[in-house]
């Protein structure tokens, strides 16, 4: 063996190795000649033997039994606090989870649809002194100028396509309520954790690519008012500032998620996120929920049935795509998502506006008539206490 | 799909008892591990529950490259390494033994090898206890978890020619220590 016997060339950690059976073939043949014809080589190797039953003989350390509810409990407190203390970090923080990856489409139609599908003047008298939804959805303010003729043409467009297509499916029903939540990029990488410690599960996701954003003319309100791809005014402005469209878009996150939950475990969510000041939460359609505003805006009711009357089958087809693309995920493709033609015109986006254009044209051509998506969703057990609600969810820098 | 994967799917979705369920399997082996590793229960049970706190709220991040039980005991580790920086000094020997929590005897079992079994385990938690924490938890991984050195080297961010080294000499250290024990062994145990 090594300097113990005289053999310096021997690793003596090769006999470790030796007794975990983690050497090669060849180092595990050097220690068996060692072994035929070294009497210290044969002790140590029963030493480490011993040493090896000596420790599996330490009786087995329990721990205490509410350690489980511990546990859950410090989940719940951590959720919270990782909430309400986390803000400081939002302006570095640009990743997000990839379940909630945010596009745009769903932005457009998600927040479009209902509130054209719903009849908000009569909801107005009921609107937040506040406005929060104002910061909600910033960037929807800047399309106040639609006409009503837009309106009406978007609104019997996407009726029409829907009423073809059969079944409405339920990112477009009115009678469920739809909430805002505009958060931080950090924050809205822990909604998923802050859903399923409150005990509630995401029936359905809806998500389309970033670039429908920046087309349908829905943003964050740090980003100007243009088409981050090159269209419109953004080439006549400086290049700077086009790279800084670009950043603004990728940094837009959005989320759509259809979950059913009684009414305490939203107030539970809404006192949670509501714990960072830059968090606003505001119901924008359906029956009106406890704990939150309630703020429609004929302003923003506008400018959805304009974006709805330039593309509505193409949404469509967006929605039903990302949904289906959620289902499969569901049952056990975990990138079913990152997959799909979104995740393809997302990274493209990044890439190559040209190429997200390109790819945005295949999918539509390839799609069809928008189809129904209720259909393809599981029947989830309700509680006889819980609502379904649509949560839009987006972050913004 | 294995019974991990369901269950972190499940969990992702919504469902928390999923990952009660992953809590349930885990915690005994974790605490374990840890008890063994750190020296002290109480601190155990706080890294196991910080870690599953923390492997909640990362969980969407764990892309299933390794072992669930992998990534949880690297997370496991980091995280008693994170609170040692922040809790020096360390305690001494005698508080560690007595954290460790050693049960004494029980009155009923007083048969002779019981007590010496006993005595031993106190001897030997002492030579584990007056290693390094590096070497402890190499120890502990590979002798009371049976982790393959691939398995210790991403829980404990070493390459695996690291961990057959530093292996090796936190046995050759526990060898010296407990050099009366072992020639007890070779004849009597």
């Amino acid at each position: 063996m090594n300097s113990a016997n005289g053999n310096s060339e021997f690793p003596e950690e090769l006999l470790s190795g030796y007794l975990d059976g983690e050497l090669s073939g060849e180092e595990q043949s050097r220690v068996e000649d060692l072994l035929r014809n070294d009497s210290q080589a044969q002790q140590l190797l029963e030493d480490l033997q011993q040493l090896r039953h000596c420790l599996q003989q330490l009786p087995q350390q329990q721990p205490s039994s509410k350690l489980r509810e511990k546990v859950s409990q410090r989940i719940s407190e951590d959720t919270a606090v990782q909430l309400a203390g986390t803000e400081s970090d939002a302006a570095s923080n640009r990743s997000v989870t990839p379940w909630l990856v945010a596009t745009a489409a769903g932005l457009a139609l998600l927040v479009a649809l209902p509130m054209m599908l719903n009849q908000p003047s009569t909801q107005v008298a009921d609107q937040a002194p506040a406005d929060p939804a104002a910061t909600a959805a910033p960037a929807m303010d800047e399309y106040a100028d639609s006409s009503t003729e837009e309106m009406s043409a978007g609104a019997g467009g996407m009726m029409a396509a829907m009423d073809g297509a059969g079944e409405l499916p339920e990112a477009f029903d009115p009678d469920i309520p739809l909430v805002y939540i505009n958060v931080t990029p950090s924050i809205i990488s822990r909604v998923p954790a802050i859903l399923a410690a409150n005990g509630i599960t995401v029936d359905s996701q809806y998500t389309a690519p970033a670039r429908e954003l920046a087309a349908a003319g829905f943003g964050s309100a740090r980003r100007p008012a243009a088409d981050p791809l090159g269209n419109d005014d953004v080439r006549a402005r400086e290049p700077a500032d086009r790279d800084t469209d670009k950043r603004n878009m990728q940094d837009v996150t959005l989320s759509v998620l259809i979950v059913d939950a009684s009414p305490e475990q939203l107030a539970r969510i809404w006192e949670q996120l509501s714990k960072t000041k830059s968090t606003v939460i505001a119901q924008q359609t359906g029956a009106r929920l406890p704990g939150i505003s309630y703020a429609p805006e004929e302003a923003k009711l506008a400018n959805a049935r304009r974006v709805m009357s330039q593309d509505r089958q193409r949404i469509a087809l967006e929605v039903e795509r990302s949904n289906k693309a959620f289902l499969q995920q569901r049952a056990g493709d975990p990138n079913a998502v990152q997959n799909s033609k979104l995740g393809e015109s997302q990274q493209a986006l990044a890439n190559s506006p040209g190429q997200a254009k390109k790819l945005a044209g295949s999918a539509r051509d390839g799609g069809g008539k928008a189809a129904p998506v209720a259909g393809d969703q599981p029947q989830v057990q309700r509680k006889a206490d819980s609502v379904r609600v649509r949560l839009i969810i987006q972050a913004s820098p | 799909m294995n019974d991990d994967s369901q269950l972190i799917h499940d969990t992702l979705a919504g469902n928390t008892q999923a990952f009660d369920q992953l809590v349930e399997k885990y915690q005994g082996r974790l605490f374990n591990t840890l008890a063994h590793a750190l020296g002290d229960r109480q601190e155990a049970e706080d890294v196991v529950q910080d870690t599953f706190c923390q492997a909640f709220l990362k969980l969407s991040s764990f892309k299933g490259a390794s072992a669930f039980y992998t990534w949880l005991y690297r997370i496991a580790f980091n995280t008693a390494a994170s609170r040692r920086r922040r809790k020096r000094p360390e305690l001494s020997i005698d508080q560690k033994r007595d954290a460790t929590g050693d049960e004494p005897c029980d009155e009923s079992e007083q048969a002779e090898e019981t007590v010496l079994r006993e005595e031993r385990a106190t001897i030997v938690h002492q030579a584990l206890d007056s290693l390094s924490e590096d070497h402890r938890s190499i120890l502990v991984l590979r002798e009371l978890d049976g982790c393959c050195y691939d398995t210790i080297a991403s829980v404990l961010d070493l390459s695996p020619g690291t961990v057959r080294s530093r292996l090796h000499r936190a046995r050759m250290q526990l060898r010296e220590r407990l050099v009366d024990v072992l020639h007890e062994n070779t004849t009597g145990l």
